[in-house]
């Protein structure tokens, strides 16, 4: 990615609340959004990340009843375009709309969202969805942030989104994957995930034309990989190598090497087997500066929120960039494997000499993904 | 960095049977999944869609091994559809039915098969097709890669067969694959578009509208260079009237001004020899 792709405006809603204010004082704080879900009837009242309020209600365009996921997206998108400001009907004709979704819109048939959004804001530009599982919206914004570089958008809105379903929660339920109480990430007790629910929503332009319009950029993309590690369907590779190739090639990409890096926004959804081949991908890609990089994964504060996860941990990385601060691994009380590594526990921590932020996923399917976020330079471009 | 991509080969199962009592074409018989490389135990775990996706790509991969690095990027137009049945259908709930009820399933089942490590990207959607196609030959193209394959997988439930076909659609099953290179091979055929320069002109072929446009997509097919295309952008064309059709409701008029700014902008590109979305 050698064109600098500017993330000018973001917007979000999670277990936490609606919109950015409420994300950055969950992640300032370390208050968690979990707690009992009640909007499916799988769940039985279990932990997780719910958004409280969405029921019954309707789309703001007389759609008439939508469905809980895209009435998330909806939700996420409007504040992104709301603060990304007057609209110009010439970038709309040219805008992309990239979409990543695990289970989409349900019951509906998937791949309609970015459609969804194209239609009902005008966008004349290529539409993509994305549907790897965990990693969904994460692989979106790497092909949000190509379609920039390539210039086959002047624009590009990127969404990640996930509703709680029943079908997933008894999936997830019967794989033993998920914890009774609060998730660990990274905690040697740590016995499972949280599923929650939400959706994120970035838009994307050249840094060159952001700042032609009077833009301030809120992070540089600054390059991502993407791989596979052709294992298995659900278990990573212990050794975390896919993830660690796929890391190598992010910072390849974006020219930087390990010890450039001073905030890994982790995966870790707190599962055994899941932040055991992350820390190994870490330790292999990194080597000694994993040790030293503070790192924190927000799946204590947000829950997993599947599809909707890789565009959710972009718009947190992106503000914590933005307002110079590193967010906690909420629940992690005994680091896991006796690791001594900065995991930044309990609450956030003020950091405002953060600069570049490296971020991972991992999914269903054994597909990883990278990305590089940095702090806009005060001379830039 | 633009380069030339050539086609290597291409595989394709599409059904020649009458349409079934829901209207829909499909495949028949059992996937032949003899020399895949996967254990009997893998075998048994495969879903449809992913076995009729091994069956087809094992032609292909018998005459060009793949090598670790190959980009593999996948269109699944109707995601995961049956795969969610399946697993709903199981009580208790079977865990690992529940692993296949992600679209990227059946990336990753070709992926574990043949070892492959590197990108992967699983669209899915009625533009799944061209999404695919695209962005191989473009990671090519820009020299991500060196060889990428390009999949399309489209097996039809039968709750989606019926207003498909209500609609008078003519839904037909098909898996199909194209396996793109940078390098031109014995047989092979240039994939870039007429006026050159890379993909971007192939690109903006696939984004040009025509008389059978019918719904949200494409439909484009410029015979000579890009008649392998159709093997792809064939199915796409009925998917992408009908699957809209339902979910797009009263709006369509919004629709249908936007989207011809956009193609208004894509015609007078083609016409100038300009790639399409370029600023």
């Amino acid at each position: 990615m050698s064109t600098p792709v500017a993330i000018t405006a973001v917007g979000q809603i999670s277990c936490v609340g609606v919109g950015m204010a409420a994300l950055e004082a969950a992640l300032r704080q370390g208050s968690s959004g979990l707690g009992p879900v009640n909007a499916i009837a799988a769940a039985k009242g279990a932990m997780g990340g719910e958004v409280p309020g969405l029921e019954g209600r309707e789309g703001d365009e007389g759609d008439g009843p939508l469905p809980r996921a895209l009435l998330l997206l909806d939700q996420a998108v409007h504040e992104a375009l709301t603060a990304l400001g007057p609209r110009d009907p010439e970038a709309d004709a040219h805008t992309a709309v990239i979409v990543g979704t695990a289970q989409g819109a349900l019951p509906q048939l998937p791949g309609t969202a970015a459609h969804h959004l194209a239609q009902r804001h005008g966008f004349g530009g290529p539409r993509r969805t994305i549907g790897m599982a965990c990693v969904s919206s994460a692989v979106a914004l790497v092909q949000g942030a190509e379609h920039i570089r390539r210039g086959w958008a002047r624009r590009v809105v990127v969404a990640g989104f996930e509703a709680l379903h029943n079908m997933v929660w008894r999936g997830f339920d019967a794989m033993g994957v998920m914890a009774e109480g609060p998730c660990r990430p990274f905690d040697a007790r740590r016995r499972g995930l949280n599923l929650g629910e939400g959706a994120a929503a970035l838009i994307l332009e050249p840094v060159d034309v952001a700042i032609g319009r009077g833009a301030t950029p809120l992070a540089i993309i600054r390059g991502g990989a993407i791989a596979c590690d052709a294992r298995h369907l659900a278990a990573p590779d212990p050794n975390g190598a896919a993830l660690a190739t796929t890391i190598t090639q992010a910072l390849g990409r974006s020219g930087l090497t390990p010890t450039d890096v001073n905030y890994i926004n982790a995966h870790a959804t707190a599962t055994l087997r899941g932040d055991s081949a992350e820390i190994a991908a870490l330790q292999r890609a990194l080597g000694a500066a994993a040790e030293t990089t503070p790192i924190s994964s927000i799946k204590g504060i947000t829950g997993h929120t599947l599809g909707a996860a890789g565009a959710l941990e972009a718009v947190a990385t992106t503000l914590a960039l933005q307002k110079g601060f590193l967010p906690p691994t909420v629940g992690l009380q005994t680091p896991m494997e006796g690791l001594s590594w900065d995991f930044i526990p309990q609450a956030g921590r003020a950091a405002p000499q953060l600069r570049r932020a490296l971020l991972t996923w991992s999914a269903f399917g054994g597909h990883v993904c990278a990305l590089v976020l940095e702090r806009p330079h005060p001379e830039a471009p | 960095m633009t380069r030339p991509v050539y086609i290597l080969g291409s595989a394709r199962l599409r059904p020649q049977d009458a349409p079934d009592p829901d209207g829909v074409q499909r495949l028949q018989g059992l996937p032949d999944l003899n020399g895949i490389p996967l254990t009997p135990r893998q075998k048994r775990q495969l879903g449809p869609v992913s076995a009729w996706a091994l069956s087809a790509v094992k032609p292909l991969f018998q005459a060009h091994p793949p090598s670790p690095d190959l980009a593999l990027i996948m269109a699944l137009p109707l995601g995961c559809l049956e795969a969610n049945a399946a697993f709903e259908a199981t009580i208790p709930p079977n865990p690992r039915l529940f692993q296949s009820t992600v679209a990227n399933t059946t990336a990753a089942w070709v992926a574990i098969a043949y070892g492959l490590t590197g990108p992967s990207i699983t669209f899915t959607g009625p533009h799944a097709g061209q999404d695919a196609l695209t962005e191989a030959a473009q990671l090519i193209a820009e020299g991500r890669v060196e060889r990428a394959v390009a999949g399309l997988a489209l097996t039809i439930p039968k709750e989606v067969a019926a207003p498909w076909s209500a609609q008078g659609g003519r839904p037909m099953e098909e898996v199909s694959w194209v396996l793109l290179s940078a390098k031109a091979g014995p047989g092979s055929r240039l994939a870039t578009g007429a006026r050159g320069g890379g993909s971007q002109p192939l690109l903006a072929h696939y984004s040009a509208p025509t008389d059978r446009w019918t719904g949200c997509g494409f439909s484009r097919l410029v015979p000579e260079e890009e008649a392998w295309a159709a093997t792809l952008i064939g199915a796409m064309r009925p998917t992408s009237s009908v699957l809209m059709a339902p979910f797009i409701g009263g709006r369509s008029d919004r629709k249908s001004s936007a989207r011809s700014r956009c193609w208004a902008h894509c015609r007078s590109d083609l016409q100038h020899g300009r790639s399409h979305w370029r600023r």
